[in-house]
């Protein structure tokens, strides 16, 4: 017996400092700056000073390409951020959405609901949520590779989270490449229902918001190549068990007139500048109608907003010139 | 599931291993069984008929061996004098009958799953010059997971018990666990029953020294698995499947690469299940003994992949060479040709059988035939062309105890064996001809295809690891024990080391593409 407590000691003193070895390692091989945190430029997000976004946009790329904030800051002083990075789940947003939650407490969330059902083609369900739980859990999961990143001048340099991003993680795309799919939305009479682990991660992130004063607002961002009408059901049946509000762009209803022959980068699958600009607008709309959010132009603790607004303006006037002259090409083609 | 994977290492075996650990004795076995079947039901769902199927026509063989045998003891003491060799010879037909039978349902499942489809093919390329010749074509049957490992370790158990080397197991469930024990049912050892069951039966009581080195056993394969060999598939990957493209020092890096690669996964495949296997104070039969270090292909293959080669000199190079049609071919050589070829001709007849199969076990195709062919050829052409060289080298068995000497043929033996890779990773004969080929043409590229320089400077390192471990084992060191007669703080830097550098360096994440076991394939 005494040999077998020793041996229980032994065994969780080591796996105490191995806990500590990977966690220390994990610390260590985070990105130096916040820039590279996270896909797209999301991680920008902290560079932001606390407390002052009041819109919270989390999603995967549909989302990074297809909201931009700082076009709400423009027309209506609204502050809002874009959280969002190629194939984020669910899963991920949970986790981020908490660590967020220690620098800023966003008025509402908008959640995208393509996260619920896109996963990587070669992975079952229950090894998706594995990978990208551990991810979040264990940052030396997350961050392994960046050993590769390290020179001998940065080896011992501290980290710097105070990077900025002027569209607020909003990353213009301006190519054209129309999508023919046509009806992309009718009626099957299926639902798709949400995988169990999504589900439960879905309500964790409900209850999350709860417990920190934000609303959540379900949206889905336009995308032909991979919504449907099942899909919507989906999601529909989960905002309305949950009292949730849920605005599907790709409905007629509430289309915000996307031209899929010249407003998608990619055959649908995305939106372009020219795409983003009316669906934003769009939820920069109800935004406005349906929250008490606060204009904050001019106000102080602000300034660095109004400068971004300047740089911004110029950068998505150019983005769209661009991509009005890349969509003129794809009409011509199209004939 | 993977034996890299999450679910396998953290859920599957430390469930397995505490339900195991606090059962009684006498459930334990109970206990392997059901992690056995759910192992293999999770990963291949209703194909574990297969497995079920198997070791029913092993049991039931067994049983009728066991029974026959008894019989025999029974019956024989009170049969008349003039009745008991007659009564011997007909007992021993039967249970030739039995045996017989059980192998060839056996080897029918492989065949008909495996085989049929390439079998046909060959076929109709045999019959296409006859006019209104037909074409076979079979669709490619789905295999279920080990199928040529359980199937071959069925064999093995029947013909045990029929030649005596083990008794026929009472219980169904007895050779359905051997037979499905989770260790070895994907990509072997292969196993005898005879040394594995009593483990399996009657294990040792949990001990913390299985359960370390079990563990430090798995560390090691990961290492193997996720450092090197998945590293390594991503240059391999690129030159082998589009080798088109490559030549010269980029198609010959491609083929040294793959061998660091299949040796680091398949010898790292091999800790993981024998550490997986220790945890439950169960020793599988080791595959590899530091193969790098051989002096010739023949000893290369006894130290690779050893289990399949025992297997195969076991039971069939020797009863092949004892076979009466090879007896005969033996004389007809003596009176034909001469003594010498008498003795000859029929193990060099054998040993061609015996590597083509070891060839087609791979896969159904002609390269795989090609792949065991050419160690055939190898050694043949060595034992050949050896009276020739002691003629022109009459100091050469005195070279041969020289240690530059031994060096020399452990280069010229890695050499050769990567040839053989080339051979055995290639997409198709003309593609390994092409490849072969391009080796002669410059390469004026950059080396760094899908790697860069620090990806490489870690394989390097890996790679020196890999092989100082094998020297250090070459030379007879016994390093876990050893280790673990070190001081603590040495002991658990290294092992935090061990785990910190497959969590940094290992291959997995956005940036790689990890690839399956390949010996899973087979």
């Amino acid at each position: 017996m005494r040999s077998c407590i020793k041996h229980i000691l032994h065994v969780t003193a080591f796996l105490l400092v191995l806990a500590m070895a990977v966690f220390l390692a994990g610390h260590y091989l985070m990105p130096h700056s916040n820039r590279y945190l996270s896909g797209y430029t999301a991680g920008g997000i902290l560079g932001e000073d606390f407390d002052t976004i009041d819109v919270l946009v989390m999603g995967d790329s549909n989302a990074a390409q297809g909201i931009s904030p700082m076009q709400w800051y423009c027309d209506s002083g609204i502050t809002g951020y874009t959280y969002a990075s190629g194939w984020l789940s669910v899963y991920n947003i949970y986790y981020r959405l908490r660590s967020i939650y220690e620098e800023q407490t966003p008025k509402v969330v908008v959640l995208c609901t393509d996260v619920v059902y896109s996963r990587m083609g070669n992975e079952t369900e229950l090894q998706a949520a594995i990978g990208d739980i551990t991810d979040e859990l264990i940052p030396l999961v997350r961050f392994h590779d960046n050993w590769k990143d390290l020179t001998w001048d940065n080896l011992l340099e501290e980290h710097d989270y105070s990077w900025r991003d002027t569209n607020k993680g909003f990353t213009p795309i301006t190519d054209v490449a129309a999508s023919m799919r046509g009806d992309y939305m009718y009626d099957d009479g299926t639902r798709e229902p949400i995988p169990l682990l999504v589900r439960l991660y879905l309500d964790r992130i409900v209850s999350l918001c709860e417990d920190h004063g934000s609303q959540l607002l379900l949206i889905t961002v336009p995308a032909s190549s991979s919504w449907n009408l099942a899909r919507h059901n989906g999601i529909q049946a989960f905002a309305e068990e949950n009292d949730l509000p849920y605005l599907d762009y790709n409905m007629a209803d509430l289309s915000p007139d996307i031209d899929w022959k010249t407003d998608t980068p990619d055959g649908g699958s995305h939106l372009n500048v020219l795409g983003a600009q009316k669906l934003t607008a769009a939820l920069g709309s109800y935004l406005s109608e349906h929250y008490a959010l606060e204009d904050h132009r001019g106000q102080p603790g602000f300034e660095s907003w109004d400068r971004d607004a300047e740089t911004y303006t110029q950068t998505i006037t150019d983005a769209a010139a661009r991509n009005r002259e890349a969509a003129d090409y794809q009409l011509t083609v199209l004939g | 599931m993977s034996y890299n994977s999450f679910m396998y290492l953290f859920v599957f075996l430390v469930v397995a291993w505490l339900l195991w650990a606090f059962a009684p004795q006498k459930w334990r076995p109970g206990v392997l069984l059901g992690a056995s079947l759910v192992f293999y039901f999770a990963s291949t769902k209703r194909y574990i008929v297969y497995i079920l199927l198997a070791a029913a026509i092993a049991w039931g063989v067994g049983l009728l061996l066991g029974r026959l045998d008894a019989l025999q003891v029974d019956t024989r003491p009170v049969l008349p004098p003039d009745r008991r060799k007659p009564f011997k010879k007909e007992v021993a037909a039967l249970k030739k009958m039995a045996v017989t039978g059980g192998v060839v349902a056996m080897a029918g499942i492989l065949l008909f799953v495996k085989y049929l489809p390439f079998g046909a093919r060959v076929l109709s390329q045999l019959l296409e010059s006859l006019p209104g010749s037909p074409v076979f074509t079979v669709p490619a049957l789905v295999q279920p997971m080990g199928l040529s490992f359980f199937t071959l370790m069925a064999i093995s158990y029947m013909v045990d018990v029929y030649r005596g080397s083990c008794k026929a197991a009472g219980q169904y469930w007895q050779v359905l666990l051997f037979l499905s024990f989770w260790p070895h049912v994907v990509e072997g050892p292969f196993d005898r029953y005879g040394a594995l069951f009593p483990a399996l039966l009657d294990p040792p009581p949990p001990s913390y020294r299985n359960l370390t080195f079990g563990i430090q056993r798995i560390v090691w394969g990961l290492f193997k698995k996720m450092v090197i060999a998945d590293r390594a598939n991503m240059y391999v990957k690129a030159t082998f499947d589009d080798w088109t493209q490559y030549s010269g020092a980029a198609t010959a890096l491609g083929v040294l690469l793959y061998t660091l690669q299949l040796y680091a996964e398949f010898s790292g495949c091999m800790d993981i299940v024998c550490g997986s296997a220790e945890l439950f104070g169960v020793h599988p039969a080791e595959n590899f003994r530091q193969p790098f270090f051989s002096a010739s292909v023949g000893e290369f293959w006894r130290r690779w992949h050893i289990t399949l080669g025992a297997w195969l000199r076991e039971y069939v190079f020797q009863p092949l060479i004892l076979s009466k049609p090879m007896q005969k071919f033996a004389r007809l050589c003596r009176d034909k040709v001469s003594p010498a070829a008498a003795r000859q001709w029929p193990v060099w007849a054998g040993l061609g059988i015996t590597w083509a199969l070891i060839g087609l076990w791979h896969g159904a195709g002609w390269l795989y035939l090609l792949y065991g062919l050419y160690y055939f050829a190898l050694q043949w052409l060595g034992e050949l062309a050896e009276p020739a060289l002691l003629r022109l080298l009459p100091n050469l068995p005195a070279w041969r105890r020289t240690r530059p000497y031994r060096l020399w043929q452990v280069l010229r033996t890695f050499v050769l064996v990567n040839f053989g890779m080339l051979i055995f990773r290639s997409n198709g004969v003309r593609a390994a001809l092409d490849m072969l080929r391009s080796l002669a043409v410059p390469y004026e590229g950059s080396l760094l295809i899908k790697l860069d320089a620090r990806d490489m400077a870690v394989l390097v390192v890996g790679a020196l690891i890999l092989f100082g471990v094998d020297w250090l084992h070459h030379r007879g060191h016994q390093l876990r024990s050893e280790l673990a007669a070190r001081p603590l703080a040495l002991r658990w830097a290294v092992y935090i080391g061990a785990v910190l550098s497959i969590m940094i360096f290992g291959a997995y994440g956005d940036h790689y593409d990890p690839a399956a076991f390949i010996y899973a394939q087979f």
